[in-house]
């Protein structure tokens, strides 16, 4: 952040300000975080919608339905006619103002109507979607279990694979066939082979979670570690400035 | 006049628009190209697409609305928190006043900068319009058009070569390439009179595409220059506060609070009770020893050994999940698409 | 843990980061993709304040890569939050590029131009993916300027022309979009991902099908990645990068002590339990 102008060194001392007002509940919940949490909320609120319309609804649609995107040269000519198509977009913002029916309890269900036709949107673009991520997922499953390199037997490469492809099968062994707590039959009897494999299926997903929990710490972390670096680096440097110390 | 009362009917009419919502889009997938451009689909699908995005963009009032008369109410009635509401409130105010007030002042630049670009488009339109071949194009002559260009294009880079000499603000390297870019300008507009304009011949051709090229650098150059103008106004400062010294910084403390809770959550919660969760934990470890800068003091091969665990143990697993999951989210999807999953959006009171 | 973290930034302190063959890998990947003349690069910024701390130093270092070859650049965002960070990530690299390297500029509309936030998450990128022309698709950038005004993205054309994709995001679902919709019968781009740590692990699984070609992984894989760039580069400066990927090592530790003597001391009672009995 720049601190060497007076708008930069207020900004700077502000967000110092913020910080540590948010870092306060860790004390324990007090007014002060409290006000800036909602404050937090309410720039998020303030900040989404105005952008939609002027990053989207303003330039792709409302600019060229009133024509404003048609400029006039000097000699006259305009740079483009003027699309009354663009006026067919009154139906999708007319349709789309359907939402705010929420609001009114006899008429909450045309609500309903636009929320359906989004869910309907979103289902469609879904089932693309499957197909654009998981097929290539899928395929990219099919891994040679013995590979050779120069000729030569690559155990290691070998070993990876086949590791690979039984920790697949087994992970997928269990999700979609451990319905019952107990894999074994109800009679007592040692159950199916791959009722008796699934519970190997669990091992495996437990060294996908410590994964997940080590790369999870890191994320967390940096959090903390960007925000002490601010107040050390750049809020100490900016109260120094103003109290005229340095 | 029809209405529809029944909670039945209610129920198929919301069917039918859930089913046409994702009709769309599902045989645009489905279908070969060839005959989405028989249908003509093809060179209208950014339109549909946009009106698409444009039903979900008029959502955007939802959250204000409810927003301001959740808190707009405690704050009129003077409720327990009121003050907190206030200061939610007035955040919502200022972000909104000033976003807005930041708009306007884009628009109004991307308005002075359109009358630089003109040139540009202007000189480029004279080029394409005499290429064309059509006897329906009412155009004035080519001369007319490009006596029109000289006048507009040296009138305004008068107005503005005069504004340049009182205007602070912007750096004077900015200032330097524009003046630059303007003398460029003129030269080329200097030397469309050389030629007769009768008809658009070759050499007329590479004249006038010559000021187009430098009309887009002038007008990039003026861009540019009213930018870096702008960025010392009052909104811009105004925005960068409310955005960077508030809202970047509000928000990145709060995520910054799970850091500690982890370190408080390591000492007490992750304790090793069983086999499973002892090779959970020795994974962790070998991950965060693997991407950390000290793990080469326990061993060189722990960014390796990271690097195996995560291609090959965890890859599998994940992909398992990812597998059962995206099978799992395509059944939801047609469920949702054909509304077989309806009770919560049929419009009957629930049984 | 606050003064593990605290005490490498306020001296300074920084160590080599440790290596991580994803963020190599990425550097070879984006070092050798051809751009031919009118070819660009289109990287997504998708973060806000939330996960800023990891993905604008990936940001910096995708950007100074990109910008070090000379590849025009097409930034844009799915997210509205990542609106300044469009705007102020590509100004900081270009003016630590322009105080290493004096003799040279990289400007606005030449390097890099910013289409800012577009909203519609798949329903934009297929439509995007579908347009004949993509300068002329995405219209005007930021300022208002049409994009075919640029002379390096005037005719990019359509998608086929973007040769890199580069995606750097924390939230779920957004890096998903790409992949599953940033392609074409017959073209797929390369896609490189900055992700933050917590979906490191899911990010792997579309490094090992392909689908992904490069990965930085969190900070991490950022500091490796600039020490790879600095290997190349040698005036390039990353040592705030450094600083801060040492302190967050150091948190590390502290949690890993921390998890160690969490499980010892009950271990400890318990074997004094069994061995002595229970002694009040």
């Amino acid at each position: 952040m720049d601190s060497t102008t007076s708008w930069g060194l207020v900004t700077t001392l502000i967000g110092g300000v913020c910080t540590l007002a948010i870092f306060s509940f860790l004390l324990k919940e007090n007014p002060f975080y409290r006000f800036f949490e909602h404050l937090f909320i309410g720039i998020a609120a303030g900040l989404g919608p105005l952008l939609v319309l002027r990053d989207f609804l303003w330039p792709k649609i409302l600019e060229p339905m009133l024509g404003l995107t048609i400029t006039t040269y000097p000699d006259g000519t305009l740079s483009e006619p003027y699309q009354p198509l663009y006026l067919l977009y009154l139906v999708p913002m007319a349709f789309g103002s359907l939402y705010y029916f929420i609001y009114s309890r006899r008429h909450a269900w045309l609500a309903k109507i636009v929320i359906g036709f989004t869910l309907g949107t979103s289902g469609a673009l879904a089932i693309r979607g499957f197909f654009g991520e998981v097929v290539p997922q899928i395929t990219g499953s099919f891994k040679p279990l013995v590979v050779f390199s120069n000729g030569e037997l690559a155990l290691f490469e070998s070993f990876n694979n086949i590791l690979f492809v039984a920790t697949l099968l087994l992970v997928l062994n269990y999700f979609f066939f451990s319905f019952g707590k107990d894999n074994s039959a109800q009679d007592g009897s040692p159950g199916t082979l791959q009722s008796r494999m699934a519970p190997l299926g669990r091992p495996l997903l437990m060294i996908c979670f410590g994964a997940f929990f080590g790369s999870t710490v890191m994320a967390r972390l940096a959090l903390l570690v960007e925000r002490v670096q601010f107040i050390i680096t750049d809020w100490v440097a900016a109260l120094s400035n103003v109290v005229g110390i340095g | 006049m029809v209405t529809i009362n029944s909670s039945d009917q209610r129920a198929r009419l919301i069917g039918i628009f859930t089913f046409l919502g994702g009709i769309y889009f599902f045989l645009y997938f489905v279908l070969p190209e060839s005959a989405i451009s028989f249908i003509g689909v093809k060179d209208r699908h950014e339109a549909i697409s946009n009106g698409f995005i444009v039903i979900g963009a008029m959502a955007i009032g939802l959250g204000l609305f409810n927003l301001v008369s959740a808190h707009g109410t405690r704050i009129v009635f003077k409720k327990i928190g009121w003050v907190y509401s206030l200061a939610l409130i007035t955040g919502l105010v200022c972000m909104l006043g000033v976003t807005s007030a930041q708009w306007l002042q884009s628009l109004a630049l991307s308005a002075e900068q359109q009358r630089s670009q003109i040139i540009s488009e202007f000189a480029q339109r004279i080029i394409d319009d005499a290429d064309k071949t059509t006897a329906t194009l009412t155009v004035p002559a080519l001369q007319v058009r490009v006596d029109a260009l000289k006048l507009y294009g040296f009138e305004h880079l008068s107005v503005l070569e005069t504004k340049l000499l009182g205007q602070r603000g912007a750096s004077s390297l900015l200032q330097h390439e524009l003046q630059k870019n303007i003398a460029t300008v003129r030269e080329k507009l200097a030397q469309l009179d050389a030629v007769s304009w009768g008809e658009l011949s070759p050499g007329s051709a590479t004249l006038l595409k010559e000021v187009v090229t430098s009309g887009a650098k002038f007008s990039v150059a003026r861009g540019a220059y009213l930018r870096e103008a702008a960025a010392t106004t009052t909104v811009q400062q105004l925005y960068t506060l409310l955005y960077e010294g508030f809202f970047n910084q509000l928000g990145s403390a709060m995520f910054a609070l799970l850091g500690v809770y982890i370190a408080a959550a390591a000492y007490r919660a992750f304790r090793i009770r069983s086999v499973e969760s002892a090779l959970m934990m020795a994974a962790a470890l070998i991950v965060m020893l693997g991407q950390i800068s000290f793990g080469r003091m326990i061993s060189d091969d722990m960014p390796a050994l990271r690097q195996w665990l995560l291609e090959v143990p965890n890859s599998a697993a994940f992909r398992a999940i990812r597998l059962g999951a995206g099978v799992a989210g395509l059944m939801l999807a047609i469920r949702m698409w054909l509304s077989i999953e309806s009770r919560s959006f049929s419009a009957g009171k629930k049984r | 843990m606050i003064l593990a973290v605290g005490i490498p930034v306020f001296l300074g302190y920084s160590r080599p980061p440790s290596r991580l063959v994803s963020a190599e890998r990425m550097y070879e990947v984006m070092a050798k993709t051809e751009f031919k003349p009118g070819e660009v690069a289109m990287v997504w910024l998708d973060f806000g304040p939330g996960t800023l701390a990891e993905n604008q130093p990936q940001a910096e270092v995708i950007l100074e890569h990109l910008f070090r070859r000379r590849v025009p650049v097409v930034l844009l965002s799915q997210y509205q939050q990542a609106e300044v960070a469009l705007q102020r990530v590509p100004r900081e690299v270009a003016k630590r590029l322009e105080r290493e390297l004096p003799d040279q500029r990289w400007s606005y509309g030449e390097a890099w131009i910013n289409a800012g936030f577009r909203p519609g998450g798949a329903i934009f990128i297929q439509a995007l993916v579908n347009a004949s022309d993509i300068s002329k698709f995405l219209g005007r950038d930021v300022t208002g300027m049409p994009i075919t005004q640029y002379p390096n993205f005037a005719a990019i054309g359509g998608v086929e022309r973007v040769k890199l994709v580069g995606e750097v995001t924390g939230l779920t679902g957004v890096f998903d979009t790409i992949i599953q919709f940033f392609q074409k019968g017959g073209y797929q781009p390369t896609v490189v991902h900055g992700c933050t740590s917590i979906t490191i692990p899911e990010a792997y699984i579309f490094l090992d099908s392909g689908q992904l070609k490069g990965l930085l992984e969190g900070i991490a894989g950022a500091a490796w990645y600039s020490e790879v760039l600095k290997q190349h580069y040698p005036k390039s400066d990353n040592t705030k990068l450094l600083v801060v990927n040492t302190a967050l090592s150091a948190a590390h530790l502290v949690i890993i002590l921390l998890i160690v003597i969490g499980n010892l001391v009950p271990l400890y009672q318990l074997l004094r339990q069994r061995l002595w009995g229970s002694h009040g």
